[in-house]
């Protein structure tokens, strides 16, 4: 049984989370700001926290940078906030992940899950050398095998290299030429909407939510990246 | 002399004159009466004569008046002792006692020694002045002339003396004294003296006369025409007429046409002019006991050697060979002249081979000055010919007067060509220049320069209108005693600067000059230290105005203007912070009531959301419920894409987000939009085509901004499109900037015009059937503005056009 804090100062969003969570069988803990999540913490040990940016008291914020200086379970912070900066500010003080409101209860319940496999199962394993690893998303160029939080992930063999050739380039923004001539091995000529394609695919296969990817990411006008997280 | 013969009155009056009336004559006769006069008076014998009969009557005459003249001198000499006697006088003892006091002044000397104003007693001699003073009168005074030396009254010697000046052919006697020592001289000195000077004149006055006479007789013997028979008072006889008697001589006189006799009878004469009369009485009036007859000859003509008689051929050669003829060649001369002038006026300036008349060099010149030089020669010409004749008439020397007969007329002729020439070339120019239709004031310098005068005129009165609004100015916020305190220090400083210079040049005061130019100098001083105070208050405030901050003075006495224009930046200052702080706090709260708006609103929508789907999974048996369910689930994601839109719309069209523009593929960018929207569109029966360009335009844009653009008109395009139409997307270089472009076909009629569809919560379908809610094209166009490019949209039917126009560098 996994323990999860859900901290917001709505009781119908609070109760809702809870009644989703519930539903997964996690064991829910429920907190309406900072200083009660605060005590709670101190209390139990928990697996997860969902914590809202905007409360009395003391700020989800604050609460986070507090937290981070003792456990390290995963946070992931929800806020009406959806703004980039936004984003960046909460997962630089420590956050693990960010759900906007309002926000899909079962993209929500996903994200947690994620979060808790991480957390529990795969901290602690060990990665071979030529495995490549960005959060969640982990890459064997040996097996040719990708994981996402743990689950394997099924890709063609196009769409594998696509990935490695961008995890290898980890940070770095690629255009779809630059992926065409490297994966494909020939001159690119208007070839730029097959790469998307196949982008478009591995996208659906390894992120949670498509339209707002974590891993696989769209430079708009320039190409694609992915992040070290 | 012959002036009046050439006069223009003579020829043309009533009559022309006879010889005898000519100005030439008059004035010969003249001089020859006064010659008669001279040898009628008398030879030196005569004048002897005359002398020694008066001798002894003039010299007794002379010594009286004398010696009245020497008593009254000495009178007013002893008169002038006793009224100005002074103690100090120096030479007083001295004199004194070199008087010898005469005896009948002792004998009266009986009385009282005299005493003068203060009691002391009289130096003796003028004592005696006095005494003399009382006793005496008229020639008695001469007695004491030894009373009177010059010693006793004045310091330097006067000495009396005389001249005699006698003539005894008009009657006068002059003695006037001066500085003669004569007052020892007896009676009897006095008048040998003088008779021996009346002998000095008497030979001096017969030298003259003598002289005279001869002189005059030797004129007249040279004449022949003019005869003369003269009695003087003596009897003798004096005549140029060989064999007269008295009685033939008056005959022969009163034959003649002129004639002047003068004898006891009185004045007779031939009909003169009253000229000629006048002066023939001046001459021979006053000649007294004498005879006198003259004529002139008729017979001219024969008498060649005499000047009346050359004078006369000369004066009837003229009437006879010119005067006629000079006036009827006078007058076809003027009729000719007058036809060719009228016929030079018509054919001057005109060319061969021309029509138009043409100018002269010579009429180029400014006309004024044409007509100046034109006239000053004229009247140059004239000046000299005048000067000449005057010259000629007015001398004696016949030799002169031989050369003006000669060469006058020709002379005269010379002039009236010379000046008709002058004359017909001014004529001939001024016609030109009128016949050319040329304005004849055009080119008068005169007008150039008055022009340029005037023009300078108005620049020098609208400087002097410039510079005296000056004074006109009335100062706003300046004290008014700025005024007064200028003119008092240029009074001041003028009034110290006039005395110092009247201390030291004019009234020499060291003193008062040194403590004035002291003054001066602390003053100016003063002033320059007041100025140069405000200059650097003044300094302070500019400084501080342009680094935006306040002015602060310690010192509060500063001038008014100063402290009104420093109050003035410091209002301005707080009033343009105030402004800045509202302007950004006005902005917080925008920003900050976006937020918490969109949080609000979020909030109770997530629960919506999640509370909807839970219900949606309980187990509930009615269908009914099950559909109403679904419906709010389905409206509570609607309204929250629209909250999202909205807050972005207000976002964007507040211009509160922030552009981090790069240079971007626009070809890559559509690709990759296109990929993300094509599935959908697929799914709705619709089918992108998309025309690649050869060379992909760049755009100078935010990516993520951009891609809002493009999917908001992509899932305009996925909304809007008829069923199994096609979406045609291009993108392409215009100009400075790129053009993605896309239309498609709607499904339904849109009767709606284009600017309208950029209006937020504006749909194209006004049933309002499909999901959307009319940000889209708002949010995309304000996007694009904010990016310095432009988003058009144009309806042809159905077809629907969006063009999204972006830069391709950085502006």
């Amino acid at each position: 049984m996994y323990k999860i804090l859900v901290c917001d100062d709505d009781e119908a969003i609070l109760e809702s989370v809870c009644i989703y969570l519930k539903n997964e069988g996690y064991e829910i803990l429920t907190a309406k700001d900072g200083v009660e999540a605060l005590e709670i913490i101190k209390n139990n040990e928990l697996h997860c926290l969902i914590l809202d940016i905007m409360m009395p008291r003391l700020d989800g914020l604050k609460t986070t940078i507090i937290i981070r200086e003792k456990y390290n379970f995963p946070i992931i912070l929800l806020s009406a906030k959806s703004e980039d900066t936004d984003k960046i500010t909460g997962l630089s003080f420590g956050a693990d992940d960010y759900v906007t409101k309002p926000f899909n209860p079962l993209e929500l319940v996903a994200r947690v899950k994620s979060q808790i496999r991480r957390y529990s199962t795969l901290g602690s394993m060990q990665k071979s050398a030529n495995t490549l690893v960005t959060g969640g998303l982990e890459l064997n160029r040996d097996s040719k095998i990708v994981t996402v939080d743990g689950d394997e992930v099924k890709l063609t063999a196009r769409e594998f290299n696509i990935l490695e050739y961008l995890m290898l380039n980890m940070g770095k923004v690629l255009s779809s030429t630059q992926i065409y001539e490297t994966v494909w091995n020939e001159v690119a000529f208007h070839t730029e909407k097959t790469v998307t394609v196949h982008i478009r695919n591995i996208r659906e296969k390894i992120e949670i939510n498509p339209k707002e990817p974590k891993y696989l990411k769209v430079v708009w006008g320039l190409g694609y990246k992915i992040d070290k997280i | 002399m012959a002036s009046e013969i050439y006069g223009f009155e003579e020829y043309f009056g009533n009559t022309i004159p006879d010889f005898y009336s000519s100005q030439g004559f008059y004035t010969k006769l003249t001089t020859d009466l006064y010659h008669i006069r001279e040898i009628s008076i008398g030879n030196a014998d005569t004048v002897a004569n005359v002398f020694e009969e008066n001798k002894d009557a003039v010299v007794d005459a002379v010594v009286d008046v004398y010696l009245n003249k020497k008593a009254e001198i000495i009178k007013n000499e002893l008169t002038y002792a006793v009224e100005n006697y002074d103690e100090s006088y120096f030479n007083y003892e001295y004199t004194a006692d070199a008087v010898d006091i005469p005896e009948p002044v002792t004998s009266q000397t009986n009385s009282e020694p005299l005493t003068d104003k203060n009691g002391n007693p009289m130096p003796r001699n003028v004592e005696a002045a006095k005494k003399v003073l009382e006793s005496c009168e008229g020639l008695e005074f001469l007695d004491y002339s030894a009373l009177v030396r010059q010693s006793a009254f004045t310091e330097t010697e006067f000495h009396y003396s005389y001249t005699l000046n006698m003539s005894p052919n008009y009657g006068y006697c002059i003695i006037n004294f001066s500085n003669y020592d004569g007052y020892n001289l007896g009676k009897n000195e006095i008048k040998t003296l003088f008779l021996s000077q009346y002998l000095d004149i008497n030979s001096t006055e017969v030298g003259n006369a003598e002289s005279h006479y001869y002189n005059s007789l030797d004129v007249l013997e040279n004449l022949n025409v003019l005869k003369y028979f003269i009695i003087d008072n003596s009897g003798n006889t004096l005549t140029n007429s060989e064999n007269a008697t008295e009685t033939k001589f008056i005959n022969s006189c009163t034959a003649s046409p002129v004639y002047i006799c003068l004898d006891e009878s009185g004045f007779r004469h031939s009909t003169l002019t009253e000229k000629m009369k006048n002066v023939a009485t001046d001459a021979l009036s006053d000649i007294k006991g004498s005879k006198i007859y003259v004529y002139i000859d008729d017979d001219l003509l024969y008498n060649t050697k005499d000047t009346y008689s050359f004078m006369y051929s000369a004066y009837m050669n003229m009437l006879d060979n010119t005067a006629t003829t000079t006036i009827t060649v006078a007058i076809v001369s003027l009729l000719l002249s007058l036809a060719f002038f009228i016929a030079l006026m018509c054919i001057c300036g005109h060319k061969k081979n021309t029509d138009c008349c043409s100018l002269a060099f010579i009429d180029k010149f400014p006309t004024d000055i044409h007509v100046l030089i034109s006239l000053g020669s004229i009247a140059f010409l004239t000046y000299i010919g005048i000067f000449y004749s005057i010259l000629a008439l007015e001398s004696t020397s016949e030799a002169y007067n031989k050369l003006y007969y000669i060469y006058g007329p020709t002379s005269i002729a010379t002039y009236f060509t010379i000046v008709f020439l002058i004359f017909t070339e001014w004529i001939t120019s001024t016609a030109r220049i009128i016949k050319s239709s040329q304005k004849y004031t055009a080119n008068m310098l005169t007008r150039k320069v008055f022009l340029i005068i005037s023009r300078i005129n108005k620049r020098i009165l609208s400087g002097i209108k410039k510079s005296l609004s000056v004074f006109r100015y009335k100062p706003k916020k300046m004290q008014k005693s700025i005024i007064w305190l200028t003119a008092g220090y240029f009074s001041i400083n003028s009034i110290l600067a006039l005395s110092i210079y009247i201390l030291t040049m004019h009234i020499y005061e060291p003193m008062l000059a040194i403590i004035a130019v002291v003054l001066f100098i602390v003053f100016n001083c003063v002033c320059i230290i007041m100025l140069s105070e405000y200059f650097i208050n003044l300094d302070k405030i500019i400084d501080a105005s342009c680094r935006h901050e306040s002015v602060n003075f310690n010192n509060k006495n500063i001038p008014q203007s100063l402290n009104i224009l420093a109050s003035n930046l410091t209002n301005t200052k707080e009033a343009l912070n105030e402004a800045i702080e509202k302007a950004v706090r006005d902005e917080q709260m925008k920003t900050e009531l976006i937020t918490n708006v969109s949080h609000d609103l979020k909030t109770p929508l997530t629960s919506l959301i999640s509370y909807s789907d839970l219900l949606n999974n309980c187990n509930i048996e009615d269908e009914t419920a099950k559909k109403y369910i679904g419906v709010i689930h389905n409206q509570s994601i609607k309204l929250k894409r629209l909250i999202e839109d909205l807050i972005e719309a207000s976002k964007v069209s507040s211009g509160n987000v922030t552009i981090n523009a790069t240079i971007l593929n626009l070809s890559e960018l559509t690709i990759q939009v296109i990929a993300e929207f094509s599935p959908e569109i697929e799914k709705n029966g619709n089918e992108i085509i998309f025309n690649e360009p050869e060379t992909a335009p760049s755009v100078f844009a935010d990516g993520s901004k951009t891609y809002r653009i493009l999917s908001n008109l992509l899932s305009n395009a996925k909304k809007y499109s008829a069923a199994g139409t096609r979406i045609y997307i291009s993108v392409y270089r215009e100009n400075n900037n790129s053009v993605f472009e896309i239309k498609n076909i709607s499904s339904e009629p849109l009767n709606i015009s284009p600017e309208e569809l950029t209006e937020r919560f504006v749909r194209g379908d006004k049933s309002r059937s499909k999901d959307g809610n009319g940000l889209g094209l708002s949010i995309a166009k304000d996007l694009c503005i904010l990016q310095n490019g432009n988003l058009e949209l144009s309806i042809d039917g159905d077809l629907f056009k969006a063009k999204v126009i972006l830069p391709t560098e950085e502006k």
